[in-house]
């Protein structure tokens, strides 16, 4: 029996297979994969549904062709290095990684992958930030976790930005595990629930406020996420030097 | 024959002193004399007793001189005579009017007067010399055979050297055969210098009067330069004959004529200049040639040409990276590019396409416009390699004409073109209907076609071909069987662009197992070309490098295809060298080569000499080390050489073995100019007694002192004073004096 509820379910299944028709025959090479980690103990996947809002703001702002299609892979998984970005979210403390699983993040991040925590608890002092930094300095104990300064590529990748948003603002910058020698941020950490602001229910509605600067906030929670996609894709770019006039003269405006 | 002269000598000959000594008591004893003798009326008397005493004393000292008889024996013998003809390389050039060349009427002038010169051997010893930067001892003999090959002529130095002799008494007479062209002078000496007591005679090595001659007179090059980086070449022209006119001077590169320009010659001075711009496109050693006409009644036609060379090398690889959207193989591409200390990368992303909906202003963006105009434009050329990467040209204001800059820079300008494929690639990105496809090494469609149509997305491990397997970009390894084992164990690509196969010119690298093209090169006009046709090549460096140590094979191999675009000779196996870049005829050039294939590299190389007409010969290579062979060659045709290298078990159909050129041609100062002055040979020998005739007129006018020369062979010397003869002279004198002073009364 076709409920009304189905009908729209079924018709808006039609519209994006219709949406989608442009990218029959792209094949997986080219997509950008929203890829997250899962581990033992606590809640690896606190929002469900926060990707599929950020691959389409992806797909509609930048010229990233995006997959809708949600990768989960554990650090012990083959299938890791499939992709170089991971976003790892927690909001409870979990069971510590294995030596065998840290001994892979680390070559992931070493080899050109990119990280991104989100600490989904959106408090001051939360059990899983404590494991995570705890995770982070055991996984690559001589590069700690530091603030990334606003100069940081991350902040200007796409968009020019002078904070991070998310869900709350618990932190308003971010941190990062910076490799010196390449000048490359391989983990980015928010403390503010951006998986929060990005997810959605079902029916297209906005799952959580956004304290306290309403939407604005989620706005910024979408730009910093796009940015960090295109700092995972493009590197330093933004640091060529024909950027750099252009992006300071629109700083300082 | 031996014979004595005797002499006499004092053997303590007074100096001022004594003398003055001497006088004081000559006047003493003349005082004393007249005084002794006042009471003497006759004058006559007064002065007999007065030459006594005078004669006395005069005795007396000449004893106190301490007198000898010196006897000196002297041996009679042959006076030396050297002939000395001239061993520059100007010497081959014709001699005038005649047909020969100037070393032609030096040896008939030995020839025709071999009566003279064999008549010579009676009053003199005879040496044959040959001069040039030195003197050179020599024979007739090797007069007569050898060819002239110094390069230079030093008059300066050689009639130094003459003197030198003939004040050690090592040489009396010279005969200088020469066509008196002087280039480097290193003394100054001139002929007019007959108190020396050395003549020399001149014999003008010409068969006429200089004919009007135009020639180049130097070029000003680099023996470096960078690669795609313009440079200037002077070159100067300088005539014996009519300034005031305009001549077409030709620029060859190799062999290939690249640019004709006019000079100006000026009336007073005869001399002109023309500068050229030279912008080397290809790595390694470039040889051109400039060239001026032959003009009506020039005999010497050698200097009309004058080859040159620059060695071009690459400071960094100047790369052009657009990408059509941010993707992991971009990303993997930038850093390994980035990752590259030679590489000097311009990247251009699109991060946003037309159609995108960013919901913010341009100021919230970090976006910058994308400079069509100037890239592929004024900038174009800059670059050493360009790589559309999953790049749609379509939206962003690109039209014709700016692919039409990217094939031409490609065709005719040595620029290079990498495609790497995705969704906006190939048929998918509708090149096929452009210009870029007639560079490709892959057959696009000229409709445009669906992307279902253009892209399969069954994933491939792609395989190396049979080209491959030799190629210099695909041999990460130099064993053969690890390098198509490490291949073999590169994760799969997912999914491919397809194609209607290959260009007639392309070589296939990789291919998937069913044989579409995955990796395929071409070199096309001037440039080269190639396409990967995936855009998940990164998977061999992230993927793979998570099997156990990171992997090297991803970025060796980008950056070993980036050497190729550049002919960099690092690439090639076997490498080849020459001592020298420019040898002068009949001069030993050294080639070497280095075998740097690595221990599996067990072929032995061998070295083709390909001669400026064309006759290529194979040489003999000797083993001078693990990995280094030698040749020598002396080769005697001017031209431009060129030696080529390979190793027996061949390599990739399409590659050019490793090769370098060289030049072979006079040496510049012999051929600057007639090179010829009879003046000045006119001059040497008027200035030291001699006589010039020219080659042509017999020896018979020559001036030459054929008497014998006197060497003191010893000497005896006998001392005077103990003799008898002056006691008795002194006693008789003495008792003269005293019984003439007794018989005329005196005391």
């Amino acid at each position: 029996m076709i409920t009304r509820r189905n009908f729209f379910k079924t018709l808006l299944a039609g519209s994006a297979g219709v949406l989608s028709l442009p990218l029959l025959g792209f094949y997986e090479g080219s997509k950008f994969h929203f890829a997250q980690v899962s581990y033992a103990g606590g809640d690896w996947d606190p929002r469900p549904r926060d990707y599929k809002r950020l691959m389409s703001a992806l797909e509609l702002r930048t010229s990233v062709v995006a997959s809708y299609d949600r990768k989960v892979v554990s650090l012990s998984d083959p299938d890791l290095f499939n992709y170089p970005m991971l976003y790892l979210a927690g909001d409870e403390a979990f069971t510590p990684f294995a030596d065998e699983d840290r001994r892979r993040l680390r070559k992931f991040l070493k080899l050109g992958g990119t990280l991104l925590v989100d600490d989904a608890t959106g408090s001051e002092s939360s059990p899983f930030d404590a494991q995570i930094r705890e995770e982070l300095s055991l996984t690559i104990p001589e590069t700690p976790l530091q603030r990334l300064s606003r100069e940081s590529v991350v902040f200007k990748s796409f968009y020019l930005l002078y904070s991070a948003g998310g869900r709350k603002i618990i932190s308003p910058y971010l941190e990062g595990v910076t490799f010196s020698g390449e000048d490359r941020t391989a983990v980015i950490y928010c403390r503010n629930d951006l998986g929060g602001a990005w997810a959605e229910d079902e029916f297209g509605k906005w799952e959580f406020e956004c304290v306290p600067g309403g939407e604005s906030q989620r706005e910024l929670a979408f730009r910093l996420g796009i940015n960090i996609i295109l700092y995972a894709l493009t590197g330093n770019y933004k640091k060529d030097q024909i950027h750099v006039p252009f992006i300071k003269r629109r700083q300082l405006l | 024959m031996e014979s004595a002269v005797s002499s006499l000598v004092f053997l303590d000959p007074p100096g001022l002193k004594e003398a003055a000594i001497f006088a004081v008591f000559l006047a003493i004893v003349i005082y004393g004399s007249v005084r002794s003798s006042r009471s003497i009326e006759s004058l006559r008397k007064k002065a007999v007793i007065l030459s006594l005493h005078v004669l006395a004393f005069m005795v007396i000292c000449f004893l106190l001189l301490n007198p000898a008889v010196r006897v000196d024996s002297y041996k009679e013998e042959k006076r030396r005579l050297a002939v000395l003809v001239d061993g520059s390389w100007s010497m081959n050039l014709p001699g005038g009017e005649g047909e020969g060349t100037r070393i032609d009427a030096a040896r008939n002038f030995l020839k025709d007067n071999s009566g003279f010169f064999s008549g010579l051997d009676d009053d003199f010893v005879v040496e044959y010399y040959t001069f040039g930067s030195g003197l050179t001892p020599s024979s007739r003999d090797s007069v007569m055979s050898e060819a002239p090959h110094d390069g230079s002529t030093d008059f300066g130095r050689l009639l130094k050297e003459l003197r030198g002799k003939n004040s050690r008494g090592e040489l009396d007479e010279a005969i200088i055969i020469s066509d008196g062209g002087r280039n480097g002078d290193t003394a100054d000496e001139d002929g007019e210098d007959e108190k020396s007591g050395l003549r020399i005679n001149t014999v003008g090595a010409l068969t006429g009067d200089a004919s009007p001659d135009l020639w180049i007179d130097g070029i000003k090059s680099s023996e470096v330069s960078f690669l795609r980086y313009p440079y200037s070449v002077r070159v100067n022209v300088r005539t014996t004959g009519k300034g005031g006119m305009s001549i077409p001077v030709s620029l060859y590169d190799g062999d290939k004529l690249a640019a004709i320009k006019e000079v100006a010659i000026d009336g007073s001075s005869k001399a002109g200049s023309v500068e050229f711009e030279i912008n080397p496109l290809t790595l390694g050693r470039r040889i051109y040639t400039a060239v001026v006409p032959v003009m009506a009644d020039e005999t010497i036609t050698e200097n009309n040409q004058k080859s040159f060379y620059t060695d071009v090398i690459i400071n960094k690889i100047r790369i052009l990276h657009v990408a059509g959207s941010p993707s992991w193989d971009v990303r993997f591409l930038r850093k390994a590019l980035k990752r590259n200390p030679n590489v000097d990368l311009v990247s251009f992303f699109i991060l946003r396409d037309p159609t995108d909906l960013v919901f913010a202003t341009e100021n919230e963006l970090s976006l910058i416009p994308f400079p069509v105009n100037e890239i592929f434009g004024s900038e174009l050329g800059t670059f050493d390699i360009v790589i559309f990467q999953n790049f749609n040209f379509q939206p962003y204001g690109i039209f014709g004409f700016h692919l039409r800059s990217i094939r031409d820079y490609v065709l005719n300008e040595g620029g290079a073109f990498l495609m790497i494929g995705g969704n906006k690639s190939f048929d998918s990105g509708n090149y096929g209907a452009t210009p870029i496809s007639e560079i490709l090494p892959v057959e696009l469609d000229y409709i445009p076609r669906g992307l279902t149509e253009t892209i399969n997305d069954r994933n491939v491990h792609p395989k190396l071909t049979m080209a491959g397997k030799n190629h210099p970009i695909m041999r990460i390894f130099p064993d053969k069987r690890r390098n198509e084992e490490e291949w073999n164990a590169m994760p799969e690509l997912e999914g491919f662009n397809m194609v209607h196969g290959l260009s007639p010119d392309a070589v296939p690298l990789l291919a998937s197992p069913d044989g579409e093209p995955i990796l395929a090169v071409a070199k096309v006009g001037t440039g080269k070309a190639a396409t990967f046709l995936s855009d998940s090549s990164w998977k061999w460096n992230f993927v793979r490098g998570s099997e156990g140590d990171v992997s090297p094979m991803y970025e060796k191999f980008w950056n070993r295809l980036f050497l190729w675009f550049v002919n960099d000779p690092d690439l090639n196996d076997v490498r080849v060298e020459t001592d020298k870049a420019v040898y002068a005829p009949g001069e030993k050039a050294e080639i070497r080569l280095w075998e740097l294939g690595g221990e599996e590299a067990a072929e032995s190389p061998h070295a083709m000499l390909v001669r400026p007409d064309g006759e290529a010969e194979r040489l003999t290579l000797e083993r001078r080390g693990d990995s280094m062979f030698t040749a020598e060659i002396e080769p005697g045709e001017t031209g431009i050489y060129r030696v080529t290298a390979a190793e027996d078990g061949g390599g990739a159909a399409d590659e050019e073995p490793g090769g370098i050129s060289f030049i072979v041609e006079p040496p510049a100062k012999e051929v600057r100019g007639p090179t010829s002055d009879e003046g000045y040979l006119k001059s040497i020998a008027s200035g030291s007694g001699g006589v010039y005739v020219r080659a042509g007129d017999g020896a018979g006018r020559l001036r030459i002192d054929d008497s014998r020369k006197k060497t003191v062979t010893g000497y005896e010397t006998k001392e005077l004073w103990d003799s008898p003869f002056f006691l008795l002279l002194i006693l008789g004198l003495l008792f003269s004096e005293w019984s003439l002073r007794r018989r005329w009364g005196l005391k």
